[in-house]
């Protein structure tokens, strides 16, 4: 008792501020509510329980809700684009399955582009009715004056990335609202060096018809306090910056809940303007969309007829959307095979003991479709030997894709020979040559070796083949250059293995396969950050020779012009992508075509043409696509289809269509 | 002491301007910059990663983004981090700190009084099977590979038996309509730990002269009306659920944290005690026929806990940057993920400032961890 008497002064002091800050911060907790929680998500918690909710797993944090941030800056990642995917709806986009181009919030198809002279100038004009009921999440419409808006802006502000890419300054000079339901669009007729421009499906059918709307109504007073921010990058950071708390949206959900580092949530909005409207694809062709909200059926691509390939009803189906933030696949995965989730987006694949695991679980289904990517070997086509066409050719001949693909990698790879993937169906020419297809090791050999020899090499010792034809007994020796030269030692760099075991494989093999052939070449394994620094050092052209990486590719194929064309040689343009410094004039001259070509037929044509450039020319090799991997529990949710390049993953989980069971 | 301690301030804020040139130029000596991310998206034009460059200042010369990092550090304004766009470093860090203590703490106080209690066990009682036990278990614990222990962890108690849960620090479907952020209860349930600990160290000091069942039951009623009124609190404040489900959250990464850690504080303390047990002191105390827990508790632990406390300062100081490994496994995103991502990220501002607020709490500790000695052993005097 005498020690609880003689109590000190501080400790009992100590003892009642311990339970004031613990008191205090109860009362504050309780009081305050320093999370976001939006209206509709205060509605939705007074539901009763067993709402269908579409679980899904991503394992890295989406950056920000701002689309102007995600579409055109620092917010661009793949994870915010998962998470923003029902937010923002466009004029125009694919049709299900096979990637058709079909209106949207478009009531039909454009105009026709005719030359008008407005004001004393020559435009390029098309017109564009916009459906009508077509609501934002708040109920209000959306309209043609949203659409100039949201073009208005890129436009004023200057917007990069994939905003400048809808936007094209070089070709479009505005957008204007006739009335609420019908757009003007009018594009530039000459280029900035005078010189006439018609405006191409890259630029107007798949550029600006794809661009995101955003609502005018909240936007505007926010870029007109960004337009005073001063400097154009100051007023683009200020536009950035701005959280969108209570923003209208307009693809099917609103945001509603995001604990960072744990979990982001969307609300279906009901008064989606899509939601149950009927889409039917029938074996013709033909398409049909049947919205009875909006009162309106819909018939592309010829008369409904004969047997449906497709038919669904579109959501969102599920009364919310909840994205759960994982550390790392492994962890997703493991929520995924637990029932924690029920889809997880696999941006990066899934590699094959995530797919055992996932197969073990029993209740979950793998889908594998083909991935709209190339894996390629690049070539610095300034620099001898790899500027003789005849040496590529050799290249390619002694690379046995599917050996590589399927006996070392074990499927977890597809051999790919055009630039464009078998997948993308309507755009791929499957009459190229494919240099070495089906031969034996010997017979590839052979055929290198006559290659090089047509071209004017020489050996002082010629490979020689084994007596099974399938093995090299002895190494070609001393192969000279067409002037009499010893070949140059050559450097092969791709990524290691830590990165992507695939191509750093790849590689390895490419590097025995080319001393065999007595090309001094020698594979240098190095981080990511190494070769794109390579690639876009001012010395590329001295100090690059080969390389090997990766495109993900867009539906329309326009990016054969960005990689070959050689006014994108970084000699001719600052972070120009043909690295290699391709230089075809004819080549120049039909990809430039593609960018003005108006009409799917013709640009299909032209396509086809510079694919059998690429397989002949070979300033690429393309050596593989992935497979893409989506696993989903079924006995929770359906997918109207799972059939569909670039997989679920692509379609961003098919968040307006998935059912919940 | 006053002398000292300015000096020690001096060369701590002159050690923390060291590490932080040091980690600025590390991290910017990696190949890239954060634009690579735009590298090889061909939906982007290619003035696009220039754009990127000029917003994020990386296209400055290095020595004009040293001297904005060093002005960023010492005005506390650690810039805004590149790959959180456009939310600010300060921002980030407060918002994974309280994840990583909460976790980290929780930890290292369990682990170092496992390891202490067992530690002073087993010097007492050398030779016996609860040596070797304990040394061999401990041992194999602290050397085994963290992943492999993590993964096995999960899949034992959280996917086969089905006891706690995977992975993450909540419940989203229990969240989704929860009236206050995550980082609330975090913040609310760190104080309540402080608090607690506070009353339990305070009643601890009042009645350490008292002797007897008496004072054994103040010190566990102490302990109980702490966390009674504690829980009480919670309950009031109507976010008790919450916190419930964090807590759940933690029982694994605490659990196996503990495990992989406890065995270094053992060893520890045992060797310290064991040096302690040869002096003149305790002879004395034996043969004036002190009991043999007084013995071990009042003579020789107390002797023994300095270094043990140092260990233990560090430790707690080190809790701030989390763990790699386990939150990585535990998907908890606290300030080890943080650092990590920001590293490969090449997220200059985040890194450096992450790694600034690491060092200060660091150089801190030990600055803490010498007054401490002062307290715990009279015989030290600067």
């Amino acid at each position: 008792m005498s020690a609880v008497l003689s109590v000190r002064p501080a400790i009992l002091a100590s003892i009642a501020a311990a339970l004031a800050v613990l008191s205090a911060c109860a009362r504050e907790d309780a009081a305050e509510m320093p999370i976001e929680v939006t209206e509709a998500a205060r509605e939705a918690a007074t539901e009763p329980a067993g709402q269908a909710v579409y679980r899904t797993g991503i394992f890295a944090e989406p950056i920000s809700r701002n689309y102007w941030s995600f579409y055109g800056g620092p917010a661009g990642s793949v994870w915010t684009q998962y998470v923003l995917d029902g937010y923002a709806t466009t004029l125009y986009g694919y049709s299900d399955r096979r990637f058709d181009w079909v209106p949207v919030i478009a009531a039909d198809f454009p105009t026709d582009l005719k030359k008008e002279t407005v004001d004393g100038s020559e435009f390029w004009t098309t017109e564009v009715p916009i459906k009508e009921g077509v609501q934002w999440s708040d109920g209000e419409e959306l309209t043609a004056e949203d659409v100039a808006f949201t073009v208005r802006t890129a436009l004023d502000l200057g917007l990069g990335a994939n905003w400048a890419r809808a936007v094209d300054t070089a070709f479009l000079e505005r957008v204007d609202a006739l009335d609420s339901h019908q757009l003007k669009v009018f594009f530039k007729t000459i280029d900035e060096d005078g010189n006439p421009q018609t405006p191409g499906l890259s630029v107007w059918q798949f550029g600006l018809g794809f661009m995101p709307i955003l609502p005018e109504r909240y936007w505007a007073p926010i870029v007109e306090e960004a337009k005073r921010a001063g400097e154009p990058q100051q007023q683009i950071e200020s536009l950035f910056a701005h959280v969108p708390d209570g923003e209208p949206t307009s693809n099917g959900f609103t945001f509603s809940r995001w604990e960072a580092g744990a979990f982001f949530e969307n609300e279906a909005a009901s008064n989606f303007f899509r939601k149950g409207a009927v889409i039917t694809q029938y074996e013709n062709g033909a398409l049909v969309e049947t919205n009875e909200r909006l009162g309106q059926v819909s018939t592309f691509y010829g008369e409904a007829g004969g047997g449906k390939s497709l038919e669904y009803e579109v959501g969102p189906h599920a009364s919310s959307e909840i994205f759960s933030i994982y550390g790392n696949q492994d962890a997703a995965i493991l929520a995924l095979t637990n029932g924690d989730v029920d889809y997880v987006f696999n941006p990066l694949g899934m590699e094959r003991g995530f797919q055992d695991r996932v197969r073990a679980a029993g209740d979950l289904e793998i889908v594998t479709n083909p991935d709209n990517s190339v894996f390629y070997m690049g070539f610095n086509v300034r620099k001898p030997p790899m500027n003789v066409r005849e040496f590529r050719q050799a290249v390619a001949a002694v690379i046995d894709k599917e050996f590589v693909t399927q006996s070392i990698l074990q499927g977890s790879a597809l051999p790919m020979y055009a630039m464009v993937p078998e997948g993308n169906a309507y755009w791929h020419n499957p009459d190229i040559d494919k240099i070495g297809q089906g031969l034996s090791r010997g017979e590839r050999v052979e055929r290198a070796v006559d290659l090089l020899k047509s071209a004017g090499f020489t050996y002082d010792q010629e490979p020689q083949i084994g007596e099974d034809g399938n093995v090299v007994s002895s190494q070609g020796q001393g192969l000279k250059m067409p002037d009499g030269s010893d070949v140059p030692g050559i450097e092969l760099i791709a990524p290691s293995a830590g990165y992507d075991p695939l191509r750093a494989t790849f590689a390895i093999w490419i590097e025995r396969w080319l001393n065999d052939i007595g090309i001094p070449v020698r594979a240098n394994l190095a981080g990511f950050n190494v070769i794109v620094d390579k690639l876009f050092s001012d010395s590329v052209a001295e100090d690059l020779d080969m390389w090997i990486l990766g495109w993900s590719l867009t539906i329309f194929p326009d990016y054969m012009e960005s990689y070959f064309h050689s006014r994108n040689a970084p000699e001719n343009q600052d972070g120009g992508e043909n690295w290699g410094g391709y230089a075809n004039q004819e080549f120049d001259d039909l990809a430039f075509g593609l960018l003005s070509e108006t009409t799917i037929e013709g640009a299909r044509d032209t396509v086809f043409r510079l694919q059998e450039f690429l397989a002949e020319d070979l300033p690429y090799v393309p050596l593989f696509t992935i497979p893409k991997l989506d696993s989903y529990r079924p006995s929770r949710i359906e997918f109207p289809y799972t059939d569909v390049l670039g997989g679920l993953e692509g379609l961003n989980g098919m968040q307006q269509a998935v059912l919940i069971k | 002491m006053v002398g000292y301690l300015l000096n020690r301030t001096f060369q701590i804020l002159l050690t923390l301007f060291v590490f932080m040139s040091i980690v600025f130029f590390i991290v910017n000596a990696q190949p890239g910059d954060v634009s690579n991310v735009y590298a090889l998206n061909p939906d982007l034009p290619p003035e696009t990663r220039e754009r990127l460059r000029d917003l994020f200042g990386v296209n400055e010369p290095l020595w004009k983004q040293y001297l904005v990092h060093v002005r960023n550090t010492l005005t506390g304004n650690f810039g805004v981090s590149f790959s959180n766009y456009p939310r600010s470093v300060a921002d980030i860090v407060m918002e994974r700190l309280p994840r990583t203590l909460a976790l980290f703490m929780t930890a290292t106080v369990l682990s170092f009084y496992l390891g202490f209690a067992l530690g002073k066990i087993i010097a007492w009682r050398r030779g016996g099977w609860t040596e070797y036990t304990s040394t061999i278990g401990g041992v194999t614990l602290y050397t085994v590979f963290t992943p492999w222990f993590g993964l096995m962890m999960i899949w034992l108690l959280g996917f086969k038996a089905g006891w706690l849960p995977i992975g993450k620090f909540l419940d989203p479907e229990l969240w989704r309509d929860a009236p206050t952020d995550a980082n609330a209860v975090f913040g609310m349930m760190i104080a309540t730990a402080v608090a607690a600990s506070v009353i339990v160290f305070a009643v601890f000091a009042l009645t350490k002269k008292r002797r007897g069942s008496g004072a054994a039951l103040i010190r566990i009623g102490s302990l109980a009306g702490s966390l009674l009124v504690a829980v009480g609190i919670w309950l009031v404040a109507g976010t008790g659920y919450l916190a419930w489900d964090i807590i759940r959250h933690m029982v694994l990464p605490v659990v196996t944290l503990t495990l992989i850690s406890f065995a270094g504080t053992m060893l520890l303390t045992r060797s310290s005690m064991l040096e302690t047990m040869r002096e003149d002191y305790v002879v004395a105390a034996r043969a004036k026929g002190l009991p043999e827990k007084d013995v071990r508790d009042r003579h020789v632990a107390r002797n023994a806990l300095l270094p043990v406390v140092t260990s233990f300062m560090f430790s707690l100081a080190f809790a701030v940057d989390g763990g790699v490994i386990i939150e990585s496994i535990f998907s908890w995103p606290g300030m080890g993920q943080t650092l990590v991502s920001a590293a490969v990220a090449e997220d200059l501002p985040l890194a450096v400032g992450a790694f600034v607020f690491v060092g200060s709490f660091i150089l801190l500790a030990h600055l803490a961890a010498d007054v401490l000695y002062v307290y715990l052993d009279p015989r030290i005097r600067y």
